[in-house]
């Protein structure tokens, strides 16, 4: 029993510190890392990541409804989490079903592990956003470092939204196999939809900028 | 020694040929993008970097005041 517990730990450890190198490589070489992420099997690092999303609506539920209630905040943040998980599934299962129109032997588990890690310049923003808006609130605009600041955090994004391009077509590219002209066509039928979804999340005061 | 490499290569290269090269159908074509694809492999932020101060003037000289309600808007995104 200790040592399952044991072997179960280290494990986790494992995987973190295999995610970690993963999430560290994404950025020096995103192309050689998500083509070893693609052919990855270890599950627990996908787990790992929906753990580090979830912590972040746990810490936005916090500064949305400013109280320690904790039944309040488990289900502020579960809510967020779960349109998440739809949005990603969504995402995934949408690129897995076209692209296996042609083509039987592409399996769901490659589209899990890259788009999983394509989330990784997702939660940098976020987390970024949160943490200055929790460190500096609102009115900082009106000086000369709060529009200092305004222009770094625009260019952060910025890079932040090209990382996130280059990894979601790289996703694309290592779970489908497919060239650039295809991959094109199936990301104009995939803002086709997800336009309108992400238009139907800001109405309904979800998310402002979709967390996907 | 070599016992232990040569399954490791062939699991390297495997890898590597997992996928056909992107072509697209053109052989001009194919080059410009090859070209601009090559240095986006490795540590593309040097680039995004200067995409982005280079979008940043662009907008700002386009937009003017309005900018700020966009910057606001990304600020207030989460």
């Amino acid at each position: 029993m200790v040592f399952k517990i044991k072997k179960t730990i280290f494990s986790l450890i494992a995987s973190f510190i295999l995610f970690l190198r993963y999430a560290f490589r994404l950025f020096f070489k995103p192309y050689a890392s998500l083509r070893s992420i693609s052919r990855e099997k270890d599950n627990t690092q996908i787990i790992i990541i929906a753990f580090i999303c979830y912590f972040y609506f746990l810490f936005y539920a916090y500064i949305r409804i400013n109280t320690f209630n904790f039944f309040s905040l488990l289900l502020f943040s579960l809510k967020l989490f779960v349109v998440f998980i739809i949005t990603f599934i969504s995402v995934t299962g949408f690129f897995f079903v076209i692209s296996r129109a042609d083509n039987y032997k592409i399996n769901y588990s490659s589209f899990l592990f890259t788009f999983s890690y394509s989330l990784v310049p997702t939660i940098i923003w976020f987390y970024t956003a949160v943490l200055f808006y929790f460190l500096s609130p609102s009115s900082r605009a009106h000086s000369f470092f709060g529009i200092l600041f305004s222009i770094v955090f625009f260019v952060f994004s910025i890079v932040m939204l090209f990382w996130k391009i280059i990894l979601v077509y790289l996703s694309i590219r290592f779970s489908t196999g497919k060239n650039f002209f295809s991959i094109a066509y199936f990301l104009i039928l995939f803002l086709l939809w997800f336009l309108p979804y992400t238009l139907l999340l800001y109405r309904f005061k979800i998310f402002r900028i979709p967390f996907i | 020694m070599k016992k232990n490499i040569l399954p490791k290569l062939y699991s390297k290269v495997f890898e590597i040929y997992c996928i056909f090269p992107n072509t697209l159908h053109h052989e001009v074509l194919t080059k410009i993008y090859k070209s601009l694809t090559y240095p986006l492999k490795e540590f593309p932020f040097r680039f995004f970097l200067i995409l982005a101060v280079l979008i940043f003037i662009v907008l700002f000289i386009i937009l003017g005041e309005d900018f700020l309600k966009l910057i606001r808007f990304i600020q207030y995104g989460f």
